[in-house]
């Protein structure tokens, strides 16, 4: 019986989780633009339950948006580590995987260096309905998540 | 009130930007906020605020947090791979701010872009100032927390999105102009469809006003609002929209026409008052502007190739519209050792490439001044002796694009 109401329990909760992906108002790098675009009216990933929000205590999906600088990676962990349980990071555009136009730069680090990534994105900069589907593709491992 | 002329007054062995957080020291009257890197408006950059009650003393900005280094990478790589390089600073004004690099680069290899070409340009350059006027725009909007405008601006910056992938390929980063000429000729369905996002956004303007610019609420946070006089302006070498919103009548493209804007007929709109709103109305005037200069250039566009012929002839098997073979010659061209500098009109101000060319292929060394850097200072002069609830109508008023800045 106690399995049965945590199970029941758990699967809600991992509905709520994901359908309200709301991530907090960082701006990392120029892919930045994009994501506006994911926001706004022709794209409105609201549809996702994606909400920007500007609070990171409020926000559970850290979209990295491009290029992280080594000066940024320290604000980034901060954040991240600020967002309550359970988060998912996006790590976006070429910059964010392995550094794209900038590999081999003094002042960059990739994503993965940083944080666990559930999800990249290519492009540079990924359009928004690649951001979209990589969105979808962290819902799935929401949904399918071991408790 | 601290003295605020330059060059600041910060004591000895201090510099004007924040080397580490041990520098803020505590013990004034006043108290330092901490705004950024994460904060609710856009950009990323850090502002230690000196606030005392709620009027801003001292304003002292962090910012590198996007530096990638393009000045030096610049160096190790040959010199048609610069375009995709450069352009990242502004990814969606990437027509102007590759604009200096190509200008440069041409001077360099002894190339001259056939006229198609040159109009070619002009046309994507101003199609992207009109869209990074909206999102500069959309972007103040959220800064007031008009949501409205941010919906609107991006719904119209969309569709200058859809068409720069119909023209160039790409939503954002175009890398369109390339040594010599432009990467894709239009066709006439292209025409059209720019003709028709013209129409459109005259029409969806009007209603944008409506909503953005005529609503009281706007006005009065923008009105009298972070003034910069015109001598502080020139003093502190603002450039662009934002020292024409101080009275300079300063325009690169009508001071030193480039390519095809010598042939078009345009107005530089100036205003007087220097506050955040003449630095609004300055930005939302230049969208008419070049969208006139648009009209004027899809009327009087002439044909032919849009290549270079010294290129063309270069490579027998050349394919007209494609990107490979006529990129192929590059690797057999060199630029002539010496110096080449360049200055175009970027939406947010002139931006210049220094070039220092040895003879190699890859440039000894390219000196990038991107417009954003350049307004900083203003923007920060601009903040002090307001109030804290101005500072972001003040900050997004210049337009401020980190990427841009920090290169």
């Amino acid at each position: 019986m106690k399995t049965l109401v945590s199970q029941a329990v758990s699967r809600l909760a991992r509905w709520g989780t994901k359908w309200s992906l709301w991530p907090p108002h960082l701006v990392t790098a120029c892919c930045g633009v994009e994501v506006g675009h994911l926001f706004g009216s022709a794209y409105d990933a609201e549809r996702f339950g994606m909400l920007p929000m500007g609070s990171l205590r409020q926000s559970n999906i850290l979209i990295i948006e491009g290029t992280i600088t080594l000066k940024m990676a320290k604000f980034v962990k901060y954040i991240y580590e600020q967002m309550p349980e359970p988060k998912y990071v996006v790590a976006m555009g070429a910059c964010a995987i392995k550094g794209g136009v900038f590999y081999g730069s003094y002042h960059m680090v990739p994503a993965a260096k940083v944080l666990p990534v559930h999800a990249y994105v290519s492009g540079c900069p990924p359009t928004p309905e690649a951001v979209l589907k990589a969105v979808t593709k962290v819902q799935e491992q929401i949904a399918h998540a071991e408790n | 009130m601290q003295k605020t002329e330059w060059p600041f007054n910060l004591e000895v062995g201090r510099t004007f930007f924040v080397q580490s957080e041990e520098e803020l020291r505590g013990g004034g009257r006043g108290l330092t906020l901490v705004v950024g890197p994460q904060h609710p408006g856009s950009g990323h950059m850090r502002l230690f605020v000196v606030v005392d009650g709620d009027i801003i003393v001292d304003v002292v900005p962090d910012p590198g947090f996007v530096h990638r280094g393009v000045e030096k990478l610049a160096e190790n790589r040959p010199y048609w791979t610069l375009i995709p390089l450069v352009e990242k600073a502004s990814i969606m004004d990437s027509m102007n701010i590759t604009y200096p690099l190509i200008l440069a680069l041409e001077k360099a290899l002894g190339l001259e872009p056939p006229p198609r070409a040159k109009y070619l340009r002009v046309l994507m350059a101003e199609l992207s100032r009109v869209r990074t006027h909206l999102y500069d725009l959309a972007l103040l909007g959220v800064f007031l927390g008009h949501t409205t405008a941010f919906m609107w601006g991006f719904a119209l910056m969309d569709m200058y999105a859809e068409v720069f992938a119909k023209i160039a390929g790409a939503r954002t980063t175009i890398a369109y102009p390339v040594p010599g000429g432009v990467r894709r000729d239009v066709k006439p369905d292209h025409v059209e469809a720019v003709k028709r996002l013209l129409e459109v956004t005259r029409r969806k303007l009007k209603d944008f006003k409506t909503l953005f610019l005529d609503n009281p609420v706007t006005k009065a946070r923008l009105e009298g609002v972070g003034i910069v006089d015109a001598k502080k302006t020139a003093e502190l070498g603002v450039v662009g929209p934002f020292a024409r919103a101080s009275g300079i009548d300063y325009d690169v493209r009508k001071v030193h026409p480039y390519d095809a804007y010598g042939d078009v007929d345009f107005e530089v709109v100036v205003e007087k008052d220097g506050d955040a709103w003449a630095r609004t109305l300055v930005r939302w005037r230049e969208m008419y502007e070049s969208m006139s200069i648009v009209e004027q250039v899809l009327k009087a566009l002439p044909e032919g190739d849009v290549i270079d012929q010294a290129l063309l002839f270069k490579n027998p098997e050349y394919r007209r519209e494609g990107v490979g073979g006529v990129l192929g010659v590059y690797t057999y061209i060199y630029p002539e050792p010496g110096e080449y500098l360049a200055v175009a009109e970027a939406t947010r101000g002139a931006t210049l490439v220094h070039l220092w060319a040895t003879g190699l292929q890859r440039v000894h060394r390219m000196r990038f001044v991107t417009p954003s850097w350049r307004n900083l200072r203003a923007m920060v002069e601009a903040m002090k002796g307001g109030r804290l609830a101005d500072m972001p109508a003040v900050y997004m008023s210049f337009g401020y694009f980190p990427p841009e800045a920090d290169r």
